[in-house]
């Protein structure tokens, strides 16, 4: 709620809520009505711009994090390709190899 | 985005790979050979992955950094030496890119860690996000460390880096604190930009 024409004048009013329920604060038409109007402004225009930066870091980290996932990706296909040609195998998210393959990686 | 446009293409040899890990996934060993052979004769595998490495680095230090140029500088030298320290004296290509994850998800993590730490000045969704956002790269920052441990632990002969006694919990302790949890020396600690000195 903000400016409100009533019997041809513009009244500023303020809506909050307060303990769960909505608190509507008169202001007048004043000197206090314009002030508050202008602090109300103020207030949005300040969280349009965090947001605005906020969306701006997270569309650019959309591409950085991106670059981490490939490196990452790639990093784990060619570890798991590197221990599944010695041997080893996965079992409940864990590596294993026999005995045999175990010493002959360690003695590579 | 700039970060985007010199990224390098996917080698073709890339889905090759991919065919015969999944023969050896499913327990085919008629293709462990072959898998070998495709590792040790495929450098554009490696250089492929060191690249893009290269250049994820770079981009998430000039994110840190924005302009500060003695920041990057130092930043990027921090990198470098996390890298060195994580790969050990005479690296595998394997271990050499593992340590090269482990220092981009470190990168990830420093920049969440401020970005976290400055947002509880800010709305609640907001704050809400940087720190999921923290949570998420510190978990992946330790599944990179992880995962140069598992290498290390199951070939010792092949990896570069000093071999993790795992029956002894001192020693083994004491291989990650050399490398993660050892204190910052502040001289050398990641600063951000309009962080006072």
């Amino acid at each position: 709620m903000s400016w409100q024409l009533r019997d041809g004048h513009q009244y500023f009013y303020l809506t909050r809520r307060k303990n769960g329920s909505r608190q509507t604060v008169y202001f007048g038409k004043g000197p206090v009505a314009q002030l508050a109007a202008a602090d109300v402004e103020a207030a949005k225009l300040h969280r349009e711009q965090v947001r605005g930066e906020f969306c701006m870091t997270r569309d650019r980290l959309r591409s950085l994090d991106g670059l981490v996932r490939q490196v990452d990706q790639g990093a784990r296909m060619l570890l798991e390709a590197v221990l599944l040609s010695e041997g080893f195998y996965l079992s409940h998210r864990q590596w294993r190899g026999t005995r045999r393959v175990r010493a002959l990686s360690s003695s590579r | 985005m700039s970060e985007l446009s010199q990224v390098p293409d996917k080698p073709p040899v890339l889905d090759d790979l991919n065919l015969l890990v999944q023969r050896a996934r499913e327990g085919d060993e008629s293709v462990l050979p072959e898998l070998r052979e495709f590792l040790d004769t495929r450098p554009e595998l490696w250089q492929h992955y060191g690249n893009l490495a290269g250049h994820a680095r770079e981009a998430w230090i000039r994110l840190i950094s924005a302009d500060d140029l003695a920041l990057r500088e130092s930043t990027a030298r921090k990198a470098e030496d996390l890298a060195r320290e994580l790969a050990g004296p005479e690296p595998s290509v394997v271990e050499r890119l593992l340590a090269e994850r482990a220092v981009l998800c470190w990168l990830q993590l420093a920049h969440a860690d401020f970005l976290a730490a400055q947002a509880l000045q800010k709305t609640t969704k907001i704050a809400d996000f940087w720190a999921k956002r923290q949570a998420s790269a510190h978990r992946r920052y330790l599944t990179s460390l992880g995962a140069l441990v598992t290498l290390r632990r199951l070939m010792p002969g092949q990896a570069g880096g000093k071999p993790i006694d795992l029956s002894n919990p001192d020693t083994s302790s004491k291989n990650l604190e050399s490398s993660v949890s050892r204190p910052i020396d502040p001289e050398h600690q990641l600063r951000f930009v309009g962080e006072p000195m």
